[in-house]
């Protein structure tokens, strides 16, 4: 058998004409398309990805009482910024269904997303467990950080921790979402991520 | 038929455009739609590493986000296996509707898909981490060789529907593509252990150890002892065995973004098989019959003896019939003085039962090495390859055969733009047989080879004691296959999804071929997927099926030898033979289909099908025939999550297909399943599974066999605990004792009996 002095049998038959010609058709009716509403379907992915990495995360994470409301309140975890792909949704969902608790206290999510007005501030001030930075957040990150030292900040893009001293930040690159973590959150004593993370090469970047 | 196939293409085509036509609805919204809601209950289940490798953007075929797929995909985790009471991960394939699943003897497995294959043959492609594991001798899976232990599973994929465009020829009914966990995900040692009251037992053990940081293994053992079951007669199945497995894989991370794997498995077998007699001694009973003619007959007819065969077509009945009756000219008894002794008789027909047991080893060993990566540019690509040993004896037919083979492949899927994906791949294979014959015991008495006869005309050359059943002589024991794909996805806009494609092949055994699929789905919103597919499959016809020549009987002449018929009173072999003019089976398949979710609760999914194909082969006496075949059906699956603490899952299919214009009746029309998995606490669930399958007809050349349709029930507990115990307890078929499902037709005497067992697993994970 040699592939190049193969024939191939006859391939276009009638048949296959119609098959096609039919598909064709079917197609006529698509155009034009609406090839701008595409993207969103991959912001919502990754929204959805990023939400998952987030819930996995809590649980490797581990606060000191100090830094933990009371038993009988909610821990918080707040969100920054606008969401038009769905993350705040998600991960409640998520938080919901895994029935989510940070030191066996229940979850209070807040969404937070214009400014850093007077409520933004109390709630920032309250020390919320986990401050998440969406990916249209205008929030500052060191207004934030004085705000609410004790939070684990995690947030959008490799400067969120290699610029801004954030914690944990999400990467989009070769079609994959990977994590950028800051080199101290596993050294410090709260609130402090687990070191069986920093092992996971292909999903991690430990920096600074 | 032909014109149902181009309404029903039609229908599809004007279906489409008049959805397409309507306007694109704007899915920028905080809310989740219940199908995000379900995507992120499986994106929970997921840890870091499975995290880091799900791809933002839609990936071409079968990989991409299950809601989203436009192909009726069904995926089986361990958990699905573990928890319904199956043993092996081909039971757990009861559960998906289109997969006819059946038992033979307590060791065989036949799974059939869509309605396409009256025999032991598969018509469906499966693979085990990429590797083909179609035997191509026979066109058989061996299930149990092939199965992991559950803990490496990762999932199983079956995808019903041809897939020729990516996964190539014999990709026809569907793929099942079974996949093992990366060696990190099965660190620690974990053991799983059945035991059935009938003696049947399953033992699994694996370890995984990390070496560094980024390099992992895991090494596992696996026994399963096979208990003697009771054939549908009340007679011993001579069925108990065993299988035993081990297996190894290594795992390192060569960069941020290249993987290395290096893998490999042994397999062995050791059960005894039988192969029927009953009929394989002739006596002619039709007195006008050209090649052997019986003159102690009525000129005008046959003397009151009914042919063995249903259509009439194959007048002669059994020799054992023939001498009870005292017919004459019946041979004596010195003439097959090695032909065993009957033992009971066969039922409903009533003619003596003589069956001939021997052993059927099975030794396999395979190593898998594959290298993984993505580049800057977001060209995802592999390069594997395979390396593999099959060394099997059929000893009750005398047939032997070591297969060794060698596979290249290389893959690779890059997104172009925004809207564009691209897949492409290439593979090389080269195959090689060592095939052994040998007359087993009954056959060692002379016979006459009418081929040497034919040409030389001397009575004492042409008897021979060495006509072995299977006779794959001088053919062809080389093979090479060079395949390539590709495969082109367009994103025309978020409601719809454009893919076409087609797999090129040449192989020595099949010649040439393109195989081209089409697929387009369409989101009607945020509830509602279709789809639509047209493709062309290939199968290859097998190698038993193309060149091997099939002795399956000896007819007695049972006249005096004189001028006229020099060949009276002998026993003459009658073979009918392989041929390599088969052309690859081809399938046109169209697929409509209909994925809803009113709710995250709630899945449904509806997919409709029409197969054409030419040239199917079919085996068994007296010849191997191509038919063209034709089957429409349907499936309708659904998946509620009544409560947090109730699961329901089921499906019905229905399909007929017809054979040259006949309807087949070789398969059920009608199947249906339904589980139920209530959690009555946090950690103990109570299970239900019911199976109903319609009633079909085992063919056979001269005692088909018609199996009724059967509900089976089965029941369990499991008990998980916090320290990774988990303890499962199930009665299996409560309604019935016993009842058949399925035996090699004309090879098998009769069916097994799947019996009514209780079954207790133990899983421990440390």
């Amino acid at each position: 058998m040699l592939f190049f002095n193969s024939r191939f049998r006859k391939n276009l038959t009638s048949r296959r004409l119609f098959v096609l010609l039919g598909f064709f058709v079917a197609f006529s009716g698509m155009i034009p398309v609406d090839a701008n509403t595409s993207l969103m379907d991959e912001k919502r992915r990754v929204a959805r990805v990023q939400a998952t990495y987030l819930t996995h995360l809590i649980k490797f994470t581990n606060w000191e009482q100090p830094d933990l409301p009371g038993k009988s309140e909610s821990a918080k975890i707040i969100m920054l910024g606008e969401d038009k792909n769905g993350f705040v949704e998600s991960f409640r969902f998520l938080a919901s269904q895994s029935n989510m608790k940070i030191d066996g206290r229940d979850l209070e999510i807040i969404h937070l997303k214009q400014k850093l007005n007077s409520e933004a501030k109390l709630k920032l001030s309250q020390k919320p467990q986990v401050i998440f930075f969406l990916a249209e957040s205008n929030f500052i990150v060191s207004d934030i950080k004085k705000l609410s030292p004790k939070s684990l900040m995690i947030g959008n893009g490799r400067d969120f921790v290699v610029e801004f001293d954030g914690d944990i930040s999400f990467t989009n690159s070769k079609n994959r979402i990977r994590l950028i973590i800051n080199k101290k959150t596993f050294s410090r004593n709260s609130p402090k991520l687990s070191s069986s993370i920093s092992t996971l090469r292909n999903v991690v970047e430990i920096v600074r | 038929m032909k014109t149902l196939a181009h309404s029903f293409f039609a229908l599809f085509c004007v279906f489409a455009n008049s959805l397409f036509g309507q306007a694109v609805g704007e899915t920028n919204s905080s809310e989740l739609s219940p199908f995000e809601k379900a995507e992120l209950r499986r994106l929970l289940d997921l840890d870091f590493l499975d995290l880091s490798r799900t791809p933002v953007r839609g990936v071409l075929g079968y990989e991409q986000e299950h809601w989203k797929n436009p192909a009726s995909v069904h995926v089986i985790r361990p958990e699905d296996i573990s928890l319904n009471g199956h043993v092996l991960t081909v039971d757990s394939f009861r559960n998906v509707a289109g997969m006819y699943t059946t038992r033979g003897v307590g060791y065989d497995d036949f799974v059939t898909m869509r309605n396409f294959s009256g025999s032991a043959t598969e018509k469906f492609l499966t693979m085990v981490d990429g590797r083909e594991v179609l035997q191509l001798m026979g066109g058989t899976i061996n299930w149990t060789t092939e199965d992991v232990p559950l803990s490496i599973l990762d999932r199983v994929e079956i995808i019903r529907g041809p897939g020729a465009s990516i996964w190539g020829t014999n990709a026809v009914s569907g793929v099942v593509n079974i996949v093992t966990k990366h060696s990190a995900q099965t660190q620690g040692d974990s053991v799983r252990l059945i035991i059935e009251d009938d003696g049947t037992f399953l033992g699994e053990y694996v370890h995984g150890g990390q070496i560094s940081d980024d390099s992992f293994y895991r090494v596992w053992v696996r026994d399963q002892e096979y208990s003697e079951g009771k054939l549908i007669s009340g007679m011993d199945a001579r069925d108990d065995g065993y299988a035993r497995k081990a297996g190894f894989r290594f795992d390192k991370e060569l960069g941020s973004d290249m993987d290395f794997t290096f893998a490999g498995g042994f397999a062995t077998r050791r059960v005894d098989h039988a192969m029927d007699l009953s009929s394989r001694l002739l006596y002619p009973t039709d007195p006008n019959y050209a090649l052997f003619p019986n003159p102690f007959l009525p000129a005008d007819g046959m003397g009151g003896l009914l042919p063995i065969a249903s259509n009439d077509e194959f007048p002669f009945i059994p020799i054992s019939v023939a001498t009870a009756l005292s017919l004459p000219g019946v041979p004596p008894q010195s003439k097959y003085s090695t032909w065993p002794a009957a033992n009971g008789l066969i039922q409903p027909i009533g003619i003596p039962r003589i069956d001939h047991y021997e052993k059927m080893p099975q030794d396999g060993s395979h190593l898998r090495a594959k290298i993984s990566g993505i580049t800057e540019n977001e060209l995802e690509w592999s390069v594997a390859g395979y390396a593999e040993i099959y060394d099997t004896t059929l000893g009750h037919i005398g047939h032997s055969w070591e297969r060794r083979e060698y596979d290249l492949d290389f893959r690779a899927n890059k997104p172009i733009g925004d809207f564009n994906h691209l897949a492409f791949g290439a593979s090389y294979r080269h195959m090689s047989f060592d095939v052994n014959e040998v007359v087993t015991s009954p056959w060692a008495f002379p016979t006459v080879d009418t081929s040497i006869f034919a040409s030389t005309f001397d009575l004492n050359k042409s008897l021979r004691t060495d006509i072995p059943i299977l006779e794959y002589g001088g053919s062809p024991t080389k093979f090479e296959r060079i395949a390539g794909f590709i495969q082109h996805s367009t994103d025309l806009s978020d409601q719809v999804v454009f893919s076409f494609g087609a797999k090129f092949e040449d192989s020595d055994l099949s010649g040439s071929s393109i195989q081209p699929g089409v697929r387009i789905s369409y989101s009607l919103d945020d509830e509602n997927i279709f789809w639509g597919a047209y493709s062309r499959a290939n199968r290859q016809a097998s190698l038993v099926e193309q060149y091997t020549e099939v002795s399956y009987a000896r007819i007695w002449s049972p006249a005096d030898k004189n001028a006229t018929n020099p060949l009276g009173k002998e026993w003459i072999n009658t073979s009918f033979s392989g041929s390599s003019d088969h052309d690859d089976e081809k399938m046109d398949a169209f697929e409509l289909g209909w994925r809803t979710r009113p709710s995250d609760k709630l899945l449904l999914e509806l997919s409709l099908y029409h197969y054409s194909t030419k040239d199917a082969v079919f085996s068994g006496p007296p010849v191997y025939t191509t038919s063209d075949v034709k089957t429409t059906g349907g499936e309708l699956t659904f998946d509620y999550r009544a409560s947090n603490s109730w699961h329901l899952q089921g499906g019905y299919s229905y399909s007929k297909g017809k054979k040259d214009g006949v309807k087949q009746d070789d398969f059920p029309d009608s199947m249906a399943n339904l589980s139920s998995h209530y959690k009555i606490r946090d950690n103990l669930t109570f299970i239900q599974s019911l199976y109903y399958t319609g009633d079909r007809i085992i063919p056979s050349a001269y005692n088909p066999i018609p199996i009724d349709d059967y509900l089976r029930l089965d029941l369990g507990f499991v008990w998980q605990t916090k320290d990774n115990w988990e303890i499962g307890f199930f009665g299996r078929d409560l309604l019935d004792p016993d009842h058949p499902e399925n035996m090699y037709n004309d090879l098998d005497v009769e069916p097994g009996r799947v019996e009514r067992t209780f079954l207790l697993s133990i899983t421990k994970k440390f």
